[in-house]
């Protein structure tokens, strides 16, 4: 499992030039923006750095690899395992770097934002990511990246169109109501329910993706 | 070491049915043309590919009990595989130092140096040639008992493919240590292999000790009246020819004794090959 996540760490620093750029651009947007492109920023920088896991999946794939990879002293079901962990690391740690950033950005320019609101809202980002992780992980490890893309965003598309539908159905003023419920929902409830969620897919997919990997031939 | 019993794999114009052993202390190779089946048979004892029947034992054990311990021991070169493109050697080295707790860091170093491999280049950037050294490299590079190289030295210059052979030579000095290895590169075999197997078409056609075919073994070129009026009690395949036949004997002493008007030549595995996959049976 170490030696994975070495090798994977080690891929993530080879790309150094492309994060670092990342990192900038966040920083420059975060010391002109205003209070609405913070939560933009955040996640941003958080989707950005968590995708990469999906970019390991590919780079372990590329030329036939994953054969080499899986005739090392690793089990399949390791190789799933670390790929989770890493998932959950790599989105941790970045979400957590742009939250120190902003916070900075409170300390040294002011801008009469809510910080306890902002503190309250900002896991938001960070379990969106990780939903979309322990969506796409799974199609990635089964089609592989290039027809893991497509697929991926292929079902997301259709998820949008299939909402886009459903609320010309309902009505968007059904909607708006739906959405103030949501609001109002006592204080935590909201996060609560995610952090369930989260968890709950996220031991959906990571007992697929084991499934899909034990079944994998290289 | 190796035990594969009647392993069968099908795809759909391929039917693969394997069977053979690989002894401690032995230098096994598997020799076949394109497609024959070796890199499956390679792929089905590393578990990469999952066999539809038959027996196979590693180490001993049944492919069911074979552990993260066992493949330890094991050290892998896939001649269409390696690690990431994406990565450098110093990359490589923490995580074969994780991996394989007998993994000689320093060793390894110095022979990435002599071999002219640079630590900091990815290996996309790499030509064949290094990226065929670094493989037998990593694969020799944890004090493992059982080598298992699919064409290691595909891509090599004559020198290079001596310096890896010389490694693999040595390797073996412990004596408790074998190598699987595949080659299209028969005359590297014909030094260094004790004994091989020849697959085609996913059958193993024949196996026999190295030095057994270079001392025994041997074609005769014949005219259409010579074959005619030879004993071919000896001989086990013919292929018509411009001039006549050409016979493969397994006892060529017999015929250079008893027919010394014949050319009888000296039997390579690259002659084997070929009398045995384009010849027919006598």
């Amino acid at each position: 499992m170490k030696g994975l996540l070495i090798k994977d760490w080690k891929l993530l620093r080879n790309q150094g030039g492309y994060f670092s750029t990342v990192f900038l651009i966040v920083i420059l947007i975060m010391s002109i923006g205003s209070v609405s492109t913070t939560g933009f920023m955040i996640s941003y920088m958080t989707f950005l750095f968590s995708v990469f896991v999906l970019s390991t999946l590919s780079y372990d794939s590329h030329d036939n690899g994953m054969a080499f990879l899986m005739s090392l002293p690793v089990e399949r079901k390791t190789y799933v395992k670390e790929k989770y962990l890493f998932a959950i690391f790599l989105s941790s740690g970045s979400w957590i770097i742009s939250i120190l950033l902003r916070m900075m950005f409170f300390i040294f320019q002011p801008s009469g934002e809510n910080v306890m609101e902002f503190i309250y809202t900002s896991p938001i980002f960070l379990m969106m990511a990780l939903i979309f992780l322990a969506y796409s992980l799974p199609i990635h490890l089964k089609y592989g990246s290039e027809k893991g893309h497509f697929i991926t965003f292929g079902i997301l598309g259709a998820a949008g169109l299939g909402i886009f539908s459903f609320i010309r159905f309902i009505g968007s003023t059904e909607l708006i109501k739906l959405f103030y419920d949501i609001k109002n929902w006592p204080s935590g409830s909201l996060m609560t329910f995610l952090a369930v969620f989260c968890i709950i897919f996220g031991i959906i997919s990571y007992g697929i993706s084991l499934k899909i990997m034990e079944k994998k031939e290289f | 070491m190796i035990s594969l019993k009647n392993i069968k794999k099908t795809y759909s114009n391929f039917h693969l049915d394997c069977t053979l052993n690989v002894e401690e202390n032995h230098i096994t190779a598997l020799i076949g043309p394109n497609g024959a089946g070796k890199s499956t048979t390679f792929k089905i004892l590393l578990g990469l590919v999952r066999p539809e029947g038959g027996c196979m034992k590693l180490f001993g054990k049944t492919c069911d009990s074979v552990t993260i311990q066992d493949k330890i021991q094991m050290g892998v070169a896939l001649s269409d595989s390696c690690f990431s493109s994406f990565l450098r050697i110093k990359d490589i080295i923490p995580v074969l130092a994780e991996m394989y707790p007998e993994f000689d860091k320093k060793d390894f170093e110095a022979k990435c140096r002599k071999w002219g491999l640079p630590f900091d280049k990815k290996l996309k950037e790499f030509s064949t040639g290094m990226k065929a050294k670094l493989k037998v490299l990593s694969a020799a590079s944890h004090n493992a008992r059982l080598l298992i190289l699919d064409e290691p030295t595909a891509g090599l210059d004559v020198m290079a493919r001596q310096e890896v052979l010389d490694m693999m030579r040595e390797y073996m000095i412990p004596g408790d240590r074998s190598i699987l290895i595949s080659s299209h590169i028969s005359s590297d075999l014909e030094g260094l292999c004790d004994d091989f197997y020849l697959i085609n078409e996913g059958k193993i056609i024949m196996h026999k000790e190295t030095d057994v075919v270079m001392d025994q073994y041997g074609i005769i070129k014949v005219k259409e009246e010579q074959y005619h009026n030879l004993d071919l009690s000896y001989c086990i395949q013919k292929k018509r020819e411009p001039y006549g036949f050409r016979l493969l004997t397994d006892q060529k002493q017999f015929y250079q004794e008893n027919t010394p008007e014949l050319t009888i030549e000296r039997c390579t595995i690259d002659e084997v090959i070929f009398m045995m996959i384009k010849g027919e049976k006598i």
